[in-house]
Formats: C-alpha cells, structure tokens, sequence
C-alpha cells in the first residue's frame, strides 16, 4: 500500500480502506456503455433501413469505413470519460487508522479535498441504510460527530458494510481514549 | 514528407486531433493517478491498460483513414 499518500505519523496503523460501494461505479459504467454503443447502434439501424429502402439513389454501405474512423474516434472520447470516472472512484477513500480518520474526496483532476478527524474527539457514529437496494447489498450513509472547533459533522455516501465500519471506527476510538495506540 | 495527406483528409486531421487530446489526458490521468493512488500495482494495471486500447483505436483510425 502506498501510504506516503497519507502521511502517516510514526505509530499510526491504517485499520480500514474503505471506497464507495461498487454499484455507484456500476451505474455509470452502464451510463457510459450506452453512450459508447449508441452511434454503432444508430448506424446499424439506419444500415437495415436503408437496406428495407430499395429506391434510396445510393448506397449507405459505401461509407461504413467512415464510419468506422469516426467512430474509433468516439470511443477514444469514451475511454477518456471511463478513465476520468474510474479514477474519481478509485481515489475517493475513507481510511481509518489508529489515530485518525482520512476522507479524500477527488472530484476531477484539479479537485480533491482532504479531511481528517482525529478519533480521540470522536462523538458520536451514526449509520443509515435506507431502501431495498442499500439493505439487500449491504451499504449505506455513515457520519461522523465530532467535538471539533472547524465542522464538526462529517457524512460518507454509498459506504459499504457501513455497520462494520462503525464498528472499527469505534473500537479504534477506544483504544485511542484508554491510550492502547 | 507530404502533409497534403492532412490537407487532403479530414478524417486524418479528426484523428490527429483525438490524439492530441487522448496523449494530453492520459499524461493527466498518469500523473494523478500515480501521486495519489494507494495501490500502485492495481493503477498501474488499469493505466497500462487504457493507454494501450485508446492507442490501439488511434492507431486503427489512422489507418483507415489513411486508406480512405
């Protein structure tokens, strides 16, 4: 793990990764599909068309290598948008370590918040799973009091197994409280 | 070298363009994805990966148009 990223202190230990639960990830992926696919799809149909069309004057096939370079072209724009959308995922990250809480929230390549919550001014963590798809896989909203004098109120969406994160999170505020770390 | 290929093709020049953009995002995309991942051999896959397909699509447009 590259943990330079979190500067960590010298007895710190990370005791959780979390990232959003995959189905934000799957949701756009599908949106992007659909993009990627809807100019093959139209050129198909207007290609099946033109085929049902015997009077049309010329022939459409004649300009499917065109097509093609055009559409090569598209999904390169494609790859581009899935390369920005993976990337947000994989860097939006809650770690939970001995001593404190990171949340990085990167919202596009010149975007990215950071903030840190130190356990031993941990209040209180709640946890919401609302609806059929939240229980059903398992993933939630988590937030986080704390006696802080900046905000004091911290809120994750779409956190996975977010009962077992509270869990850790609380267990690590204790040791933190009885001076285990 | 005769550039009147470019003049001559505009699908080339459309080519041309994407792959400017692609080499200027994927520089982007290396850089941040390198500085601030933490699990380097994970985004080193994928970052390898989406270089050489949107290569390969850069590639295979050239050619065709080129041919057309």
């Amino acid at each position: 793990m590259n943990a330079d990223v979190l500067s960590l202190e010298a007895n710190e230990r990370v005791l959780a990764v979390v990232h959003r639960h995959w189905l934000t990830l799957a949701l756009r992926l599908f949106s992007i599909t659909i993009f990627a696919l809807f100019p093959l799809v139209t050129w198909i149909i207007v290609l099946i068309g033109a085929g049902l069309t015997p009077t049309l004057p010329y022939d459409l096939t004649q300009y499917t290598p065109h097509f093609a370079v055009l559409y090569a072209n598209w999904l390169v724009y494609i790859i581009i948008i899935l390369g920005q959308t993976l990337l947000n995922h994989h860097l939006d990250v809650w770690v939970v370590t001995s001593d404190r809480i990171v949340s990085v929230d990167q919202q596009g390549f010149f975007s990215r918040s950071t903030g840190s919550f130190q356990l031993r001014r941990l209040r209180d963590v709640n946890v919401e799973v609302r609806g059929i798809l939240p229980t059903l896989l398992n993933y939630g909203t988590i937030e986080i009091e704390t006696a802080s004098d900046g905000p004091s109120e911290f809120r994750a969406h779409h956190i996975p197994r977010p009962l077992e994160l509270k869990e850790i999170i609380m267990a690590a505020n204790t040791a933190v409280t009885a001076g285990e770390y | 070298m005769d550039l009147t290929i470019l003049h001559d093709n505009m699908l080339l020049l459309i080519t041309l363009a994407t792959a400017l953009i692609f080499a200027l995002f994927s520089i982007m995309l290396w850089y941040h994805a390198l500085r601030y991942t933490l699990n380097r051999r994970k985004t080193m896959i994928f970052l390898v990966t989406q270089t050489v397909v949107g290569t390969l699509l850069l590639v295979l447009s050239a050619i065709l148009a080129i041919q057309l």
